[in-house]
């Protein structure tokens, strides 16, 4: 039995002490998404606290053959959409899989993102980048290259195909790109 | 292999999804043309500067507040029934 069967079992049981374990392995997953996607920190933190309780209520339902974490993630995608949805702000991403997009900043940057993120300008310059892309490109790039999760598990994650997953991602790595170029290339 | 195909393909090579003869195309490409080169090396930049800047844990004083405020959400719901 692994250490996640061990706390599915427990918070079958509805040991008091395993609803906290599971948020201390899951929050920072959780709340990134939330906030990657929601672009807010009262939203991020509404759709964690509902995702969470979510889980815990429907944790007699979780198959055992799926990740918790996969099922934790799968939840507050959805949770964090209706937020958008309520405050009317969901993107349906019409022209996902159309239109090419050719990169115009060809400047190549001057420091290594190591020594960048030394700067506290680097830090607003990302978090106002992401915030320009549309919420589902957005979660397609937390999903995939900031929580390194596989192409497969982040189509299910967004219940999308793996080719429309690999398109989100790639068409959000190019405009980030773009628009930190913008910034970095400028930099002497 | 053209600009247009290998930016296409961009995340694919990065993610060394592509067949083997895709990548040749892509790599032969990339060593003779600059463009392509900077888009690839600022691509890879973009996506460890996003990596290593976002995927960290939530600050202590934050993780607490949203423990408190989670467990006080159960508890007055367990209470209503809710």
């Amino acid at each position: 039995m692994t250490e996640e069967d061990t706390l599915i079992e427990r918070l079958r049981k509805k040991d008091e002490t395993a609803f906290k374990d599971l948020f201390e392995l899951h929050i920072d997953h959780v709340y990134r998404l939330a906030y990657g996607i929601l672009q807010n920190e009262d939203d991020a933190e509404e759709t964690a606290q509902q995702t969470f309780i979510a889980a815990y209520r429907a944790i007699d339902r979780f198959e055992p053959k799926a990740k918790l974490s996969t099922w934790l993630y799968r939840i507050t995608y959805n949770n964090a959409l209706n937020i958008l949805h309520q405050r009317k702000q969901n993107d349906p991403l019409p022209d996902d899989e159309s239109e090419r997009f050719i990169p115009s900043s060809l400047i190549d940057w001057r420091f290594e993102p190591e020594q960048l993120l030394l700067e506290e300008e680097t830090h607003l310059q990302l978090e106002k980048a992401i915030s320009t892309l549309p919420p589902a490109m957005r979660a397609a790039f937390i999903l995939r290259d900031v929580e390194q999760i596989p192409i497969h598990e982040c189509a299910d994650i967004q219940n999308i195909s793996e080719t429309l997953c690999k398109t989100r991602t790639h068409r959000a790595r190019l405009l980030l790109r773009e628009r930190l170029s913008e910034y970095f290339s400028e930099r002497k | 292999m053209t600009c247009t195909e290998l930016i296409e393909y961009l995340s694919q090579y990065i993610d060394q999804e592509l067949d083997t003869e895709l990548e040749k195309a892509a790599q032969e490409h990339l060593a003779s043309c600059r463009n392509c080169s900077v888009a690839l090396d600022t691509t890879k930049k973009t996506i460890t500067l996003g990596r290593l800047a976002l995927a960290k844990p939530l600050a202590g004083a934050k993780r607490e507040k949203l423990y408190g405020r989670l467990k006080q959400a159960f508890e007055d719901q367990t209470k209503t029934g809710g």
